[in-house]
């Protein structure tokens, strides 16, 4: 019984660790499947920030000149 | 009761069994132990990618850290017709994306950036396999008929041969109601866009002729989509499109999203981005091209080489020769730095001793699976961020850049003249605050670098300098005028004078504040024209500067020796020289310096990370002494007293402008036989945009211009003027010189026609105006809204409001 018992315990064990790799494993893919879109849509965002960026520095820049030289303020941008 | 005992039938007793099989696992373990971290015995990786981004350029500020040029990522809408259309309706999902776009773009006008090759949405099937002859076209017709979308998708007959080729509407063939009307009467949805595209593909293929006919097996999907292919490559020839270059960046994640819901896949549409070089001072809020963007000229551009450069480039750079091919199709591939101070800073950082600032790229590491039958999926593995990008300080203030152009138009409109221009510099340091030239004529060179004039009495400076130095004259030597009528010794030629010259004996100093070309005739014979030679080379007026900010000319003076009575006198009063705006400011600021030849610079230094990296400024030869450079400011400054500048000195003096001139002005009557500028430039404007050059038929060439009578009557004059001037109590003194070529209106004097405008300048770099404006009148508008911008100080940073002054600071 005992050698039974233990028969079992290792089979189970070694079919239990298979298949916590592979799950492992899979989880892993997945994640890094999951991370690849999130890089890339951090990259979207990072690039589009640094294009609003710029287009709020080009407004400061408008509004100081305007200021400086006494001229009438830019016109709002319309939001979109 | 004895239990019933286990005979093995190995022998091995169970404990054995049990040992032989941990031993089994252990060596199971350690094989695979060994398998994972030994890098001899890994299986070879196929799947591993390393994307390495283009590595951050380099941003260009100006003194006070404002942006000059930076490198913005623009995102793109890039897709493949052929792939996208089979997949997704044209219509519904343009229609969406003009939602998500917030109306920049109409539908009609996305639809045919989508359909790149249409005309008036018709798409022409052509190419090879495509040209049917009547029985093909019997065919096809029967086909469309049958599938009723003759309306879509028509036959069009060759005007000059019996041939047939397709036309047909995508965005009507692959529209939602087309394909519902041949989808099955029990489905609720019309069919799925990709089965509709294979239906299409299917059966023009086999009208086509196109048929597996003969083929002992059934085709195989492979064999299918093959045919299929064949058919869309003739239907939607365009694979690979930018539909939108420069997104709106707040409509990017809206449009991820729209992408991710629409299921389209990355080689059918996608949002790519890459490195645009962008300008700020050239542009405005609204993105048009406005006064700024002509007034920055002088930062250049950046261009694609061609593929001799590339070549040449890659080989220079020492790339094993087996790598010259790549790199040349790399260095092809990207824009590179070209002239103004775009190709300076590159330069600067190509040096030697700035090749520590090499900032590394971005990098991105993952593992690509391509399974049979599956799009290719990637998985992150890893990246490095890049590294900071170096900021190039240059010694522009953009605000005095900017004021300076409109000063420059103004000047010329005012006076009607063929151009002017104009360099701002620190006397002490050399350092250009400002440079630039305006012509009403196209010219497509940057003026300070490329114009050549004469600079007639500024260049008096330079000669009593000159002869200052050589010992051959003392400020206080009297010398005759001759009242206008000098005749040079041993000569006939006579030395003529401007309006208002004195007349009568007058002292050596006398002869540059008041600008008398017979005195300075006598002083420079009296030079050696060797040591008068070599002091005009130590100056830099007979080899090209090297600024890089623009294509130098160079119009060397005669060798020596000189002839006395011409190359010598005339040089002597400033003319039979020909030299540009770069030069002759790099040779006057010498002298206000005290003699310490430094060339002009438009670079002060590097920002990388936390470190900031200072040029230092160049030994220089000591080309005069000290007390000779005294001597002539004092005749300078004389000559904002009393002299020729002194008007503008007592309009200043009168508006209470707290400022210290030295002046000196030139009025250069052309020589007789000179081709009037007005013309040059008229001619040049007409050839440039002539095919071929001077093989043209209408190409003028500059020998017709000889002899034209000069169009505006009388003589062609150049007018300048060198200001220098400092707020009373400060070391800090700004030079201006300014040249105003050819002016056709009424004035002429340098102090009439180049001193205003020279003088509001200096007053505007001085810091004691703002936008022309004095600064106590403009104090008041100013409002502090509280907020700074990173990189950003005052753009005066020496300037108090109360009119003190401190000296510049930088906080790194």
């Amino acid at each position: 019984m005992t050698r039974a018992l233990l028969s079992l315990a290792i089979s189970v064990l070694c079919l239990g660790m298979g298949l916590a790799s592979a799950h492992v494993q899979a989880e892993n893919h997945a994640r890094a499947a999951r991370l690849d879109a999130l890089k890339q849509r951090c990259d979207l965002l990072e690039a589009g920030n640094e294009r609003l960026h710029f287009g709020i520095q080009l407004r400061l820049a408008e509004i100081e000149r305007a200021e400086r030289l006494g001229e009438p303020q830019p016109e709002e941008v319309p939001e979109r | 009761m004895k239990k019933p005992s286990f005979e093995s039938a190995s022998g091995l007793r169970p404990a054995s069994a049990y040992l032989m099989i941990g031993l089994a696992l252990v060596v199971v373990c350690g094989k695979s132990w060994t398998l994972t971290h030994d890098k001899e015995h890994t299986q070879p990786q196929g799947t591993e990618r390393e994307d390495v981004l283009p590595a951050p350029d380099y941003d260009i500020v100006d003194r006070g850290g404002k942006a000059l040029a930076l490198s913005v990522q623009r995102m793109d809408l890039r897709l493949s017709p052929r792939a996208m259309w089979q997949a997704h309706t044209p219509d519904e999902f343009t229609a969406r994306v003009v939602e998500v776009l917030a109306g920049a773009y109409e539908e009609q006008e996305l639809l045919e950036r989508f359909f790149p090759w249409a005309e008036d949405g018709v798409l022409a099937v052509e190419g090879r396999g495509w040209e049917l002859d009547y029985e093909s076209a019997r065919r096809v017709g029967d086909w469309a008929h049958r599938m009723g979308i003759e309306e879509h998708l028509w036959l069009v007959r060759d005007e000059s041969h019996p041939v047939w080729r397709i036309s047909w509407r995508p965005v009507e063939l692959l529209a939602r109601e087309v394909r519902r009307a041949h989808t099955p009467a029990d489905e609720r949805n019309a069919i799925a866009p990709i089965t509709w595209s294979r239906m299409l593909a299917d059966g023009l293929a086999r009208a086509r002729g196109w048929t597996f006919e003969g083929q002992e097996r059934a085709p195989t999907f492979k064999q299918k989509e093959e045919r299929r292919s064949r058919v869309w490559r003739g239907l939607l020839p365009c694979a690979d499109t930018v539909a939108i270059r420069g997104l709106p960046p707040e409509s990017v994640v809206s449009l991820i999203q729209l992408l991710d819901g629409e299921f389209v896949q990355p080689h059918q549409m996608s949002i790519e981005f890459e490195h645009e070089r962008v300008y700020p001072p050239r542009t405005d809020g609204s993105g048009a091209g406005t006064l700024l963007s002509s007034a920055f000229r002088v930062l250049g551009k950046w261009r694609y080489l061609s593929e001799e450069a590339a070549r040449a480039r890659a080989e220079a750079e020492g790339v094993p020769e087996e790598e010259v091919e790549r790199r040349t199709r790399e260095l092809l591939a990207r824009k590179h730095p070209h002239r103004g101070l775009e190709g300076v800073a590159a330069r600067l950082l190509q040096r030697e001793d700035f090749s520590f600032i090499d900032p590394r790229p971005g990098i991105y590491r993952y593992r690509k699976s391509l399974a049979v039958h599956q799009p290719a999926r990637r998985y992150y593995f890893g990246d490095e961020a890049e590294e900071a990008t170096p900021r190039v300080f240059a010694t522009l203030d953009s605000e005095l850049q900017a004021f300076l152009h409109g000063t420059l138009i103004e000047t010329v409109e005012e006076h009607d003249a063929a151009l002017a221009m104009a360099m701002v510099v620190e006397v002490e340091t050399g350092d250009v605050l400002a440079m630039d030239g305006y012509s009403s004529y196209e010219v497509a060179e940057f003026l300070p670098t490329w114009h050549l004039f004469t600079p007639g009495s500024t260049f008096k400076a330079v000669v009593m300098a000159t002869a200052l130095e050589a010992g051959v004259v003392h400020p206080e030597d009297e010398f005759e005028t001759y009242n206008g009528s000098f005749r040079v010794p041993g000569s006939r030629r006579t030395i003529g004078e401007a309006r208002n010259a004195p007349t009568g004996p007058i002292k050596a100093w006398e002869a540059i504040s008041r600008s008398s070309n017979a005195v300075m005739v006598q002083v420079g014979m009296r030079v050696d024209d060797g040591f008068f030679y070599r002091t005009l080379c130590g100056l830099g007026y007979r080899e090209r500067p090297g600024s890089g900010v623009g294509r130098e000319s160079l119009r060397p003076f005669a060798e020596t020796p000189w002839s006395p009575a011409y190359t010598h006198a005339s040089i002597s009063f400033g003319h039979e020289i020909s030299i540009s705006l770069w030069q002759h400011t790099q040779a006057l600021a010498t002298i206000l310096r005290g003699g310490r030849a430094l060339p002009l610079r438009t670079i002060s230094g590097v920002e990388w990370g936390d470190e900031y990296y200072r040029l230092l400024l160049e030994e220089g030869d000591q080309v005069y002494s000290e007390d000779t450079c005294r001597a002539v400011r004092s005749m300078l400054e004389e000559g904002a007293l009393t002299g020729t500048g002194r008007r503008l000195t007592a309009r200043e003096a009168k508006l209470g402008t707290p400022i210290e001139l030295l002046s000196k002005t030139g009025t250069t009557e052309k020589e007789a036989g000179v081709a009037c500028l007005h013309l040059e430039l008229d001619r040049n404007e007409r050839n440039a945009g002539l095919e071929g050059g001077s093989a043209h038929p209408d190409f003028v060439p500059f020998s017709s211009l000889r002899g034209v009578p000069v169009p505006h009557g009388g003589s062609c004059y150049t007018s300048s003027i060198c200001l220098a001037g400092r707020v009373p109590g400060s070391e800090r003194e700004v030079m201006v010189l300014m040249v105003v070529d050819e002016p056709r209106a009424r004035k002429k004097f340098g102090s009439d026609v180049a001193g205003p405008p020279a003088i509001r300048v200096l007053k505007e770099a001085l810091g004691l105006t703002m936008g022309g404006v004095p600064l106590h009148e403009r104090v008041a508008f100013v409002q502090d809204y509280g907020y700074g911008r990173e990189g950003e100080g005052s753009d005066h940073p020496w300037v108090l409001h109360d009119g003190g002054v401190v000296e510049e600071e930088r906080s790194w």
